[in-house]
């Protein structure tokens, strides 16, 4: 059954859907009676997919993603009709573009604050100028000992990372946005301190 | 994807490479220190500024791609000898077309602008204090 693995829209809309093939009710991606996949929502959101509660703690998700993935498979439509093909496609590249993101941990977040795991460029954050300078100081007293620096932001980074666990921690309690908001912030300066621990080319 | 002869040949060897002042108090120098959360990338601009509100020098140290080198490279060369009210109208836009920027590094030409802004700003700053 796939309920074991994924609740999937279908459960949450909280109305009636029919397969469009054999107008039975479904509850997932493949319908029980007929074998026909359905048409995947246009914004699933990665933790329904993977039946897991919104929040940055995860399991591992590569078991769910194996069993879903064999289930919706291109491969198992080859014989079936260009449409369910094509729906086999969209719900391969959703699962995929789920596991990419719920895996790593801050894609993970931004996903949580932001409802992406993209970044949203028009989005602009202020960062301190303080941490600024600090990141350019680093930046130039790497030119002189890069493994010490590397060192300290890799010491800094771990810092920064806990943070972000320890927002999340607290998000998991009340569930209060103002967490959220928190967030990008902290990304923002893992991201700067990424650079200086593993210097590009 | 290709990059425009102008970036790589500002990327390859950027202009005006340095820091004009060290001291922070410099009242002939503003300096403006950017960052593109996105990609982790710091630029610190210097502008030389005479009483008259002339640039008449500018410094960059750009620690990120290619693209927000090519783009520091070239602000420093587009504000010298102009005026502070022209360097502030100086538009990302500018930056972007001159060397052709593809779409996922117009950001890099934003910083840029920022830079510029935050320099003159910081000089303003400091010589409105007297």
């Amino acid at each position: 059954m796939f309920l074991e693995e994924s609740l999937f829209y279908y459960c949450d809309v909280g109305i009636d859907m029919i397969c469009w093939k054999c107008k039975e009710s479904i509850q997932s991606p493949v319908c029980v009676g007929c074998g026909a996949i359905q048409p995947p929502p246009p914004n699933p959101d990665y933790f329904v997919i993977f039946n897991l509660p919104r929040s940055f703690f995860i399991p591992d998700v590569s078991k769910k993603y194996r069993a879903l993935s064999r289930k919706l498979h291109p491969d198992r439509f080859v014989k079936k009709s260009a449409v369910e093909r094509r729906m086999s496609l969209l719900w391969t590249a959703s699962i995929n573009e789920a596991k990419r993101c719920l895996e790593d941990p801050i894609l993970r977040a931004r996903y949580l604050a932001t409802g992406s795991s993209r970044i949203q460029e028009d989005r602009r954050l202020t960062l301190s100028p303080e941490f600024l300078e600090h990141i350019f100081d680093l930046q130039m007293a790497a030119m002189e000992s890069p493994k010490d620096v590397q060192q300290q932001a890799q010491q800094e980074y771990d810092q920064e990372y806990a943070r972000l666990e320890d927002i999340f921690r607290s998000w998991d309690q009340d569930h209060d946005a103002s967490h959220l908001q928190k967030v990008e912030i902290v990304l923002a300066r893992l991201k700067y301190l990424n650079n200086i621990k593993q210097p590009k080319g | 994807m290709a990059y425009s002869d102008k970036l790589v040949k500002h990327f390859e060897n950027p202009q005006n490479v340095g820091t004009i002042s060290a001291d922070p108090n410099n009242k002939e120098v503003g300096t403006g220190l950017v960052g593109a959360p996105a990609c982790g990338d710091v630029m610190k601009l210097q502008l030389k500024i005479t009483d008259d509100g002339i640039i008449e020098d500018a410094k960059f140290k750009t620690f990120g791609c290619g693209s927000a080198i090519a783009s520091s490279s070239l602000v420093t060369e587009m504000v010298k000898g102009r005026s502070i009210d022209e360097a502030m109208a100086i538009s990302n836009r500018e930056i972007a077309q001159e060397l052709e920027l593809p779409p996922v590094k117009i950001h890099c030409s934003v910083l840029a602008e920022d830079a510029i802004k935050a320099a003159i700003k910081d000089y303003q700053k400091k010589n409105q204090a007297e």
